[in-house]
Formats: C-alpha cells, sequence, structure tokens
C-alpha cells in the first residue's frame, strides 16, 4: 500500500495525461511501420492514413464526452448550457469508434488495393489500440482522472485526487486505471502474438472489442468517478460495453454464416 | 539512408510544429474558457488547462514532440527505404527470370531444329534399310507417341547413328524439345 497526490503531480511542466498520452502515441505511431513491414503491407500508403485518423481520437472521445453531458442534464432535468458543452470530459470509447471508423473508411473506401493488404494493416492497427490505452491509463493515474471506488485493500492507494464532485480529497482507493492499464498490456500481447501467428487474421479489431468490453464491463463496478452518470444501475462504458459485444457477436455469426454459404 | 535523413528531418519540423500547434489550440482553448466565464458571470474561474502557461511546459513539449517526430519520422523512413529496396530487388529478380526463360526458349527452339535435322537423317536411313519413310509431317513428339522407331541392326555399329539415338532418347525424355 502506498499514497500519491495527484494535486501536486506533473512532469516537467507537463499535465501527466498530456505527457502520457503523448508519449503512448508516439510508441505506437513507431511501432506501426515495423507492423506494416513485418506483413508486407505499404508503408507509405497506410501510415498517412493512421496519422490522418488521428485527429478522430480526439473529436470522437470529446464528442461522445458532450453527448452524455446532455444526456445527464436530461436526467437531472437541468438545463443544457453553454458549460454542458465545455465542461464535458472526453470518454475513451468515443475515440476509440472515431479512430475506428475514421480509419475503416480511408482503409476499405479510399483505395483499391487488395482485401488481404487492407485486412493485414488493418490488423496492424488494432495492436497498437490496447497499447496507447497502456499509456493513456498511466497518465489518469498520475492526474486523477477515472478513479477507483474509495476501499482499503491490498492493492489501494492512498490517494488524494482533485474531483469535480469532492474537491480536493485523499482516501484509500482501489487504482482501477493501474488495472485497466495491466489489463491492456495483456490484450496487446495476446493481439500481438496472435498477429505474428496469423491466428484470427483480418479479425483481430473482434478480438479486441470482445475482450475489452467484458474487461471494461467488470472494471466498471469498482469505478468511483461517477460524474460520467449511470442509466439504470450500469454506467455509460457498460451501456456501450455491452452494445459493442453484441454488435461483434452479430456480426462474427454472420460472417461464419457467409464463409459456410461460399 | 537518404530516405532515413529525408524523413527524420521531416519529423523534426513536423514534431516542433505540434508542439506550436498544441499551444495555440491551448489558447484557443484558454479564450473558450474566459467567454463562458463572462456569460455565466464566472469571472473568478481558473484556468482551463493548469501547468500549461509556463516555459518549462513548453520547452518540454517542443523537445518531446521535436525527439517524437524525429523517431516516428526516422522510423517511417527507414521502413519506406527497406520497402523500395525490396521492390527494387523483386523488378530486378523477374527481369532476371524472364531472361532467363527467353533464353530458355531460344535453347528449345535451337534443340527442336536440329531433332528435325536428326529426324531427316534417320528417315534418309530407314529409307535405305526398309524401303520406306515416315510421313515428313511427324515430328520428335509423333515418333515419341507411336514408339521408338526399329532400325536396321546393319546400323547398329554405325557411330554417328548410335550419337543420334541418344540424342532422340535424351530429346525423349525432355518431352520431345
Amino acid at each position: 500500500m502506498w499514497e500519491f497526490d495527484t494535486t501536486k503531480f506533473n512532469v516537467a511542466g507537463l499535465p501527466p495525461y498530456m505527457f502520457f498520452a503523448g508519449t503512448g502515441l508516439m510508441v505506437v505511431l513507431a511501432l506501426y511501420p515495423f507492423l506494416l513491414l513485418k506483413r508486407n503491407c505499404k508503408i507509405d500508403v497506410f501510415m498517412p492514413r493512421l496519422l490522418c485518423s488521428l485527429p478522430a481520437i480526439f473529436i470522437g472521445a470529446k464528442l461522445l464526452g458532450i453527448v452524455l453531458n446532455i444526456l445527464k442534464c436530461i436526467q437531472n432535468g437541468e438545463s443544457i448550457c453553454i458549460e454542458t458543452f465545455f465542461q464535458s470530459g472526453i470518454i475513451y470509447y468515443g475515440g476509440l469508434i472515431g479512430i475506428i471508423l475514421t480509419f475503416f473508411y480511408l482503409s476499405k473506401y479510399k483505395n483499391n488495393r487488395n482485401p488481404i493488404e487492407i485486412d493485414d494493416s488493418f490488423d496492424s492497427f488494432v495492436i497498437l489500440i490496447p497499447l496507447f490505452h497502456v499509456f493513456g491509463r498511466i497518465g489518469c493515474f498520475l492526474s486523477g482522472c477515472c478513479y477507483g471506488i474509495e476501499r482499503k485493500t491490498y492493492i489501494s492507494v492512498l490517494y488524494t485526487i482533485n474531483s469535480v464532485e469532492n474537491g480536493i480529497s485523499t482516501s484509500w482507493r482501489i487504482p482501477t486505471q493501474l488495472l485497466e492499464a495491466s489489463f491492456e498490456f495483456v490484450v496487446f500481447i495476446l493481439l500481438l502474438l496472435l498477429f505474428l501467428k496469423r491466428i484470427c487474421q483480418g479479425k483481430l479489431l473482434y478480438v479486441y472489442l470482445l475482450v475489452y468490453s467484458v474487461g471494461r464491463f467488470c472494471l466498471e463496478f469498482i469505478r468511483g468517478d461517477t460524474v460520467r452518470g449511470r442509466f439504470f444501475f450500469l454506467s455509460t462504458s457498460q451501456w456501450i460495453s455491452c452494445c459493442l459485444f453484441i454488435y461483434v457477436i452479430i456480426k462474427l455469426v454472420k460472417k461464419k454464416g457467409n464463409e459456410e454459404n461460399g | 539512408m537518404g530516405k532515413f535523413f529525408k524523413y527524420l528531418f521531416y519529423g523534426l519540423f513536423i514534431g516542433a510544429t505540434i508542439a506550436v500547434a498544441l499551444y495555440a489550440l491551448g489558447f484557443v482553448i484558454e479564450i473558450g474558457n474566459c467567454a463562458c466565464g463572462i456569460l455565466t458571470c464566472d469571472c473568478d474561474r481558473g484556468d482551463a488547462l493548469p501547468f500549461m502557461w509556463s516555459w518549462n511546459s513548453f520547452m518540454t513539449c517542443i523537445a518531446w514532440t521535436t525527439i517524437g517526430g524525429a523517431v516516428i519520422g526516422g522510423i517511417y523512413g527507414a521502413g519506406v527505404g527497406i520497402q523500395e529496396k525490396n521492390a527494387r530487388d523483386a523488378a530486378m529478380n523477374a527481369e532476371a527470370l524472364e531472361k532467363a526463360k527467353k533464353q530458355r526458349e531460344h535453347n528449345a527452339t535451337t534443340l527442336k531444329t536440329e531433332v528435325n535435322a536428326k529426324h531427316t537423317t534417320i528417315h534418309s536411313y530407314q529409307k535405305e534399310a526398309y524401303g520406306y519413310s515416315i510421313p515428313s509431317s511427324y515430328r520428335a513428339t509423333d515418333l515419341q507417341k507411336n514408339g521408338w522407331m526399329k532400325l536396321s541392326n546393319a546400323y547398329d555399329s554405325n557411330l554417328e547413328m548410335q550419337a543420334i539415338i541418344e540424342d532422340i532418347e535424351e530429346d525423349k525424355s525432355n518431352d520431345g524439345m
């Protein structure tokens, strides 16, 4: 058990989340050419497409934050004002959906390359998602957001945060951010092994979404930040996890049906 | 190496530009935050991006994005260079294979001419031995189909004939080429 004060922490003058998200982005962008090279995909075709898709992370994450803030205002009977837009946070699932859709669009419809090369480039891209998230969650922990519930356990941290709900507070909390970072790292290793052994070729996105949505659904039960809103006993992220899980299962069943029918 | 350094410098430049762009974006966010404060009569609200407006943080940001940009650019350039080299090697291999194929075809044509010439010689021997000749439209492949030619024992000791038979056996094993 240990303690950590997020209110005064910064990395050489930079907010920790910004620093770690930036570092994560650099690491994944440096790794992507190696993965493309491994599958013999054209680096000068797919790397610029990934770079063009990057703004979709921020736009998607912010848009989902705004939508959830509006929903929360409606749920609480509050009026929607300019602060509803400005004070909305960024949501990981929004960024994830944003970049997947953008990269998917740029890869599938903006070229006439062979489908195997597109699948390979998409698989290489999917591996990067959990790796980036590992850095993001470490940044969350050091910034004092996305924290866990108050409980004194063997892994708890005496955590000082400046939250929107309670202001500055110190309490024993479960470090859900580090748990999620560890989980994402395991997912990254799993995807990398599948990629290198050419298992589930062209289906790594489905593997990631299935594994992550289940993991995230479970982790949400020990999340302590209620600012993101809850609808019918489940948090927003749990609802999104359920929808994604069901969507992927339907998609996989349809794909299998198509394969069996030739 | 040329590509590596070219893209390394591109990355360096883009990295530095991103740092400046981030601060410009931060400035826009701060203006938005300020406008929001004025509209909601909350003039005491703090910075939207605390930590950001210090020289130390700006220098860290610019150093970090420049180094990151250079590393990514370098790796990208090296990767593109490797793929271009592989493509060049593949093109050269394909060219060499095409050249070898053409050479083989040329050799086969020469060989076929030789076989036909030997065929004609056999005709003359056969005509002499049996008083008939295989129709002139017959080629090595036709001879293969119809079984090996029966030649008179009188020519077994003929060295030239033996050499021709050996050649034709060899051609036969090479599908008549």
